[in-house]
């Protein structure tokens, strides 16, 4: 698998990372590696091969009563960066 | 006496006759921090107020006739990916600097209401994220074996801790060997507990279906003693189960009778033929003790390490897109900026090489066209894997490997080459894509390095895991192992 410039620039936006052009060139080559490393999982025996059981997954009966609990949005809006009084301030979307 | 080589049923005993404090070993570990870490740099954070105070407190209930058990005493440090109430947490990640946790993971707080004393936060790969430590944005950790050497990772901070008396025990957290691993590079035990047996509240993120929080210790009955302490059904993590504890008297049983899987497979090519040498010495020897090795295979073993990276990074892109500079961490100016630049700016910024990598391998396998062929087929085989490992544990009660294919590597030697690092964690990941307990210990040693060796059992199987490596441990006398770092 061969990951182009414009691969990861893609990839980058979507990630929310500004990428430099020498950052670009480098993870295009180490992640088109990674990618060939990690395509064995759809070749050979691996290709054909099925799981029977399904994962145990989390059902409601092991969920605990949704309660509001310390620490208070107070405390929790006292962590951003930029605020404005209690509230957490944000540039806007547009 | 130097307190800092006694075992915490010995430093209870003492406890008891009163022949020390809480205060006084305290103390003796706040002054090895001070005296090695300036060249180890384990800890991030030292927190020997608090240390003091808690020891204190802890006297105070001598005083008044409290027994010691537990953990009651024991100096612990703590990986600085498990958030403590009023402390810095910054999981080694420069996004998180200023960022002082509101609460007290669950696992965490159990060893502290369980009376140990916390020394402080250990460093760690930025998010958990690497093999070696080097990808933390404040130091690199040295190995006190040989200081121009990695510690492992990515909780080599715990580990050196441990390995260099800077504390007596620690918590990692362990997602594809991340306990294990540096446990071997460094000569100390440390175990990944079956996904489920420890509470991930307040633990920060790596791989949410992977991530399992363990001990490091010097020895398997110390190991043992904080496994007790920390496991348990917690209501804020709902994949933690009620399964039955183990009891301590698997630690005396032994090896005989014990049926122990050998995975051929496992002595890989290019592997250091000195570490082979100590895996067939250790087998040799658990044999002699009445073990019965089973030679054994596991054909999809060998897709773990293609599936853990493919789950992993998946579930970091997903993990780290909640730190946008926003709701905490550092942050740029948002002045005439958008939503969109200031949060790309922030995260740009504040995470790491390995971390934006990750991240971008994740938005790729996890996106509309791709998420077929890698996320969710990675899932289907690790069903495949997890089947056919518990398929051996029907002929043996454990299986036993090398933990790492080499001793320590030089710092820098593979940091820019993921491919190769990703690959020290080729047996290790097998344990956290099939779901089982394992415990690394140390071996013997090669090159003048620490060897580990590892023992995986069933799902929460770790009683015959504990037994085994407790047998082994009697048996060799590879144990209380302690290197100083000191030149």
């Amino acid at each position: 698998m061969h990951l182009s410039d414009a691969d990861i620039a893609h990839l980058g936006k979507l990630a929310r990372l500004d990428l430099t052009a020498s950052q670009r060139q480098l993870f295009a080559e180490q992640l088109s590696a990674v990618l060939d490393y990690l395509d064995q999982i759809n070749q050979g025996d691996a290709a054909h091969v099925a799981a029977h059981v399904p994962r145990r997954t989390v059902t409601p009966y092991d969920l605990r009563e949704d309660v509001a609990a310390v620490p208070s949005s107070v405390d929790l809006a006292a962590q951003a960066p930029h605020r404005e009084g209690r509230l957490v301030a944000s540039p806007p979307t547009t | 006496m130097d307190v800092k080589h006694l075992s915490i049923t010995e430093l209870h005993a003492a406890y008891t006759s009163r022949e020390l404090s809480v205060e006084a070993v305290t103390s003796a570990y706040l002054d090895s921090i001070t005296k090695r870490d300036g060249s180890l740099q384990a800890y991030l954070t030292v927190l020997g107020e608090a240390a003091m105070g808690q020891a204190d407190a802890l006297d105070e209930r001598l005083r008044h006739g409290e027994q010691p058990i537990g953990l009651f005493g024991v100096p612990i440090a703590i990986k600085d990916n498990m958030c403590l109430a009023g402390t810095r947490t910054t999981a080694a990640s420069k996004i998180l600097d200023p960022y002082v946790a509101p609460y007290t993971a669950t696992a965490v707080q159990k060893v502290a209401d369980s009376g140990a004393v916390i020394l402080g936060k250990t460093n760690l790969d930025e998010f958990a994220m690497g093999s070696s430590t080097e990808n933390s944005a404040y130091q690199k950790t040295a190995n006190p074996w040989d200081t121009t050497r990695v510690p492992g990772g990515s909780s080599g901070g715990s580990a050196v801790a441990v390995a260099s008396q800077q504390a007596l025990v620690a918590l990692g957290s362990d997602t594809g060997g991340s306990i294990r691993q540096p446990a071997s590079l460094c000569g100390v035990v440390g175990l990944k507990p079956t996904y489920g047996r420890v509470s991930r509240h307040g633990l920060i993120a790596l791989s949410s279906s992977l991530d399992q929080i363990g001990p490091f210790a010097r020895n398997v009955s110390d190991a043992f003693s904080v496994y007790q302490a920390i496991v348990g059904r917690d209501a804020y993590d709902a994949t933690t189960t009620e399964e039955a504890s183990v009891n301590r008297d698997v630690l005396t049983k032994g090896l005989a009778g014990l049926r122990v899987g050998f995975l051929e497979a496992a002595m890989l090519a290019g592997m250091d033929e000195e570490v082979k040498a100590r895996v067939q010495e250790a087998l040799a020897l658990m044999e002699k003790a009445g073990a019965k090795i089973v030679p054994l295979k596991i054909p999809s073993a060998k897709l773990s390490l293609a599936l853990y990276y493919v789950i992993v990074t998946s579930e970091v892109s997903s993990n780290l897109a909640r730190y946008d500079g926003l709701r905490y961490g550092v942050a740029q100016s948002p002045v005439g900026s958008t939503f969109q630049k200031f949060t790309t700016a922030n995260r740009s910024h504040g995470l790491g090489q390995e971390a934006q990598r990750r991240s971008i391998l994740g938005t790729y396998t996890l996106s509309k066209g791709y998420a077929d062929r890698y996320y969710n087929r990675a899932h289907e085989l690790m069903d495949v894997v997890a089947q056919d490992f518990a398929a051996a544990f029907r002929d043996v009660d454990v299986l036993f490997g090398p933990t790492a294919p080499t001793v320590a590597f030089k710092l820098g030697e593979k940091f820019n080459d993921p491919l190769t690092m990703y690959l020290s964690d080729i047996f290790t990941v097998p344990a956290n894509i099939a779901n089982l307990p394992a415990i690394s210990m140390p071996i013997g040693f090669a090159h003048q390095l620490p060897v580990g060796g590892q023992f995986m059992g069933p799902q929460f199987g770790e009683g015959q895991i504990f037994q085994a490596a407790a047998g082994y441990e009697a048996e060799s006398g590879f144990t209380n192992l302690v290197a100083d770092g000191l030149a």
